[in-house]
């Protein structure tokens, strides 16, 4: 404290306008963005999930490659991004940062709305994969994916896994503002993952599991007939094409992600505009959900 | 003019503790100190100043404006700087990040100029060197220092400081009265502190606190003069003083009601504040 004639950078706190705080989420977005990229459970993430890619891209006998870039590979990376985004949003709670911050014109619901908009940054990391494995398998030209020689080129179902993964960290930032309990991301997260693994192994069926932020529509045809090929052991026939696209998915997941963010923003304080858009949100999720069942 | 702050029987409840009885005084411009016991209501009456708290009843104005309306309190917000008794930290961030954190949340958003404020308010408060480090490797009175460079943020006009020097040791304390000396020539300063020797030596104006009111307003001599010919010293302690102690040349100082002929000493602040509280103040220094 020895510098008392310091000269203030007055720039750095111009007059204020009604933008300000809008400018300020936005500056919170990148600083949390970056941070949550960076966090060591999302480094771990992002390293599982390309060596699962690798791993399944292995086992062509299976589409391997179509597995990888549809996103199931991602899984490992969206649950990191559920619990880094949770430990975030219960950062100010385990520093006891909250009468500090009270005093400050951002309120709290600006810092919600931040760490929300920061998931930006993951599902950015899982287009990156997504474009990663576009190049490595090839994708651009169409995938072999049959034993017998098939090649479709992916579609829109490739958005599912940089959405399911934002989806994740919608769910962390939501629980921590509603379960503000440091071990709920981390419950959540493994949960999800007993849930998640079953429905996205080739083994199981269930229409239950298109509720689930990552699906594997190949497993999921539910209520396919007998006779078709999928049904009796030939499977590369009835992945695409014939069986549900995941065109109401992907509705599905961009409305609970939404829904999941205005859940978390309203924790913060009622607002009629978070309300309408958690309304909103919610008969999305209720129509592209039942719509999606095959 | 307008005062900084205008408090009119201001009221704040926690269910049926009154931490507030309607208390009313102005604070102008310069550095005003609040003391009191604990439980006084100095935190619940500087956490309502920095619209923290919202009062329960009374009347409050906060540079000119009402911060019940949202849109005043966010004018308020802007030009408000505070350091709270617990301030809370980002463990895992270095001090830099935790500073620059707090700044985007003063809407300070664009980048080069932030960055040049927070390492502005890092080296006003001796901090420049360790900046890049890690808070949860910083010394207690580092931590609190932090606390203070984010409460300096952008120049406010109104400096709300809860217990600023609990935990610097005592250069620091001699350099944040150098600082907060200066920051004073041109703004608004309000303390709340356990340390008398620091309202005597800063403060212009002392208001001291105790259950929820304010017991005194007036000056630091003000206060010292309610202890006038009841500061005395003698060989032997003497049985009707308040307060009574051994000092370092082996003699009693007493403050109460001196004896006649007693050899009377000239009242410091503590002694005036000792005889505005009596017994519940004995109880605080003696804690």
């Amino acid at each position: 404290m020895t510098a008392v004639h310091s000269t203030p950078a007055d720039v750095a706190h111009p007059a204020a306008t009604p933008f300000m705080l809008r400018h300020a989420v936005l500056a919170l977005a990148r600083t949390e963005g970056a941070r949550l990229v960076w966090h060591p459970v999302m480094l771990a993430g992002a390293a599982l999930s390309v060596a699962f890619s690798l791993a399944f891209a292995d086992a062509t006998d299976i589409g391997g490659d179509y597995f990888a870039l549809i996103g199931p590979t991602l899984l490992p990376l969206g649950l990191a991004t559920l619990v880094a985004a949770n430990l975030a949003a219960l950062r100010s709670r385990r520093g006891g940062t909250g009468e500090l911050y009270a005093a400050a014109p951002a309120p709290e619901h600006a810092r919600t709305l931040a760490q929300l908009l920061a998931l930006v940054w993951p599902a950015a990391a899982a287009v990156a994969l997504v474009a990663v494995g576009f190049a490595w398998f090839g994708a651009w030209d169409g995938l072999d994916i049959t034993p017998a020689g098939r090649t479709v080129t992916p579609g829109v179902e490739v958005v599912q896994g940089p959405l399911a993964v934002a989806t994740f960290g919608a769910l962390g930032v939501a629980l921590a503002r509603w379960v503000p309990h440091p071990g709920a991301g981390a419950v959540a997260a493994v949960a999800l993952l007993v849930f998640q693994m079953p429905f996205m192994t080739w083994n199981l069926q269930g229409a239950g599991g298109w509720l689930l932020p990552l699906v594997n529509p190949h497993r999921l045809a539910a209520g396919v007939d007998s006779s078709w090929p999928c049904a009796t052991g030939q499977a590369w026939p009835c992945i695409f094409g014939e069986l549900a696209p995941l065109g109401w998915h992907l509705a599905y997941l961009a409305a609970l992600a939404v829904l999941l963010g205005a859940a978390a923003l309203l924790r913060d304080g009622r607002r009629r505009t978070d309300g309408v858009i958690c309304t909103g949100a919610a008969a999305v999720v209720l129509v592209a959900g039942t719509l999606q069942m095959p | 003019m307008e005062p900084t702050v205008k408090l009119a029987g201001v009221e704040k409840r926690y269910g049926r503790t009154v931490a507030l009885a309607g208390v009313s005084f102005d604070i102008a411009p310069g550095i005003t100190g609040l003391l009191g016991p604990n439980g006084a209501g100095k935190t619940t009456l500087l956490r309502i100043v920095a619209t923290v708290l919202a009062p329960d009843g009374g009347r409050l104005r906060v540079l000119g404006r009402d911060p019940g309306g949202a849109g005043e309190r966010l004018e308020i917000r802007r030009r408000l700087g505070y350091m709270p008794q617990e301030p809370g930290f980002y463990r895992n961030f270095t001090a830099f990040e935790f500073v620059d954190y707090v700044a985007i949340l003063k809407e300070m958003t664009d980048r080069r100029p932030r960055h040049a404020e927070v390492r502005r308010v890092l080296e006003l408060v001796d901090l420049g060197a360790v900046m890049q480090r890690k808070i949860k490797t910083l010394s207690g009175g580092m931590r609190r220092r932090v606390a203070l460079a984010q409460a300096l943020l952008g120049e406010p006009e109104l400096l709300v400081f809860d217990e600023p020097t609990a935990g610097l040791d005592p250069e620091q304390r001699l350099r944040f009265r150098q600082l907060l000396s200066h920051l004073a020539q041109d703004r608004t300063v309000v303390l709340s502190t356990h340390q008398t020797e620091d309202v005597a030596a800063l403060c212009q104006r002392v208001v001291v606190m105790n259950e929820g009111t304010a017991l005194f307003d007036g000056t630091v001599r003000d206060l010292a003069e309610l202890a006038r010919d009841k500061v005395w010293v003698a060989d032997e302690r003497a049985a009707g003083a308040h307060l009574s102690w051994r000092t370092a040349e082996g003699r009693h100082r007493h403050v109460g009601r001196a004896p006649a002929g007693a050899e009377l000493l000239a009242p410091t602040l503590e002694d005036g504040y000792l005889m505005l509280l009596g017994g519940r103040a004995r109880e605080d220094i003696a804690a």
